[in-house]
């Protein structure tokens, strides 16, 4: 493990790690809109819509070494971040289960395909958080949420999806 | 739970028939599944995916539903293990940790040991982590145990 990450991040990660865990210096939420900007309405119809993450060069070739996913209560699902954010929305637990997010490594190619949004949203928040180690440099242009088989009718309204990636910084 | 270095989303469909108690439905072929050493999974119901990505509504429950994985070698390393202990939401957010082996996708399978909810067409989602065989030797260091 040491010298693996040793190799990824070209210095000494031995203090950063606890038990089977790594963990980060830092930390960064990022905003994905699920909407475009000529986008009247809610996208509908069969297949799959992308929605591509903004360009964030912070994260960029940066080693992830985990990924946690916010959303807002609905019903009786409750999330762990408010439903409005400087007047946008944030996707709330119903609506995330129509989500998936696909991230790209920094080779271009396909790291973690369809990750269920739901599946990075700690269970029970707040009592038994469980933050997935998904792990590696990624690249953010290349990377998206998916909204899968949109029906016009969930997110009509302009969306955000919430994720926090735990990083260590590029050297 | 380790790094997950790879993950691919795969889904397993119950097909147009009646669903049957003690059937097998063996888990088609993804090219990015070939050639890798799986190191850990995580199974969805409805509670986590309403809708895959191929369209398929998600089974509702998994307590019905087991899941054997096979090796290249056309052994059984995991046996009919119950997918409701492979969903994060019952186990307190974890995912399962597997001794790596190098997978054979195609010869793994479902086993529906009773249909009582599930319906024709709906989809088993199986979140496979994964290393490739050609990535192993640089990564095989996190999964040795210590």
């Amino acid at each position: 493990m040491y010298f693996m990450l040793l190799l990824l991040t070209g210095k000494n990660t031995v203090q950063f790690m606890y038990g089977n865990n790594i963990t980060a210096p830092k930390l960064f939420r990022l905003r994905v809109p699920l909407f475009k900007t000529e986008d009247a309405a809610g996208a509908s119809g069969l297949g799959n819509v992308k929605y591509f993450f903004p360009d964030t060069p912070v994260l960029d070739k940066s080693t992830i070494v985990g990924i946690e996913a916010h959303l807002s209560t609905q019903s009786a699902l409750l999330g762990d971040i408010t439903r409005y954010e400087n007047g946008k929305q944030n996707v709330t637990v119903l609506q995330a289960q129509n989500i998936f997010v696909t991230i790209y490594g920094e080779d271009k190619t396909q790291h973690f395909a369809s990750i269920p949004l739901v599946s990075l949203f700690p269970n029970n928040a707040g009592t038994n958080k469980r933050v997935n180690a998904y792990f590696g440099k990624i690249n953010t242009a290349m990377s998206y949420c998916m909204l899968s088989n949109p029906t016009g009718t969930e997110l009509q309204d302009k969306y955000f999806v919430n994720l926090t990636f735990y990083y260590h910084p590029k050297n | 739970m380790k790094p997950i270095v790879k993950s691919y989303l795969a889904e397993v469909n119950l097909g147009t028939g009646t669903v049957g108690a003690g059937q097998n439905i063996n888990i088609q072929d993804y090219p990015q599944l070939r050639d890798i050493y799986i190191t850990g999974i995580q199974v969805f119901d409805a509670n986590q995916v309403a809708i895959s990505p191929q369209g398929k509504t998600v089974v509702p429950t998994l307590t019905g539903i087991t899941l054997t994985l096979m090796d290249k070698f056309n052994m059984e390393m995991i046996f009919q293990y119950p997918t409701f202990d492979l969903n994060s939401a019952n186990v307190a957010g974890f995912y399962r940790d597997i001794n790596p082996f190098y997978l054979q996708l195609t010869k793994s399978y479902i086993t529906v040991l009773d249909p009582t909810g599930l319906s024709s067409n709906q989809s088993v989602m199986l979140n496979v982590f994964y290393v490739t065989a050609a990535d192993w030797k640089k990564y095989s260091s996190i999964y040795v145990r210590k």
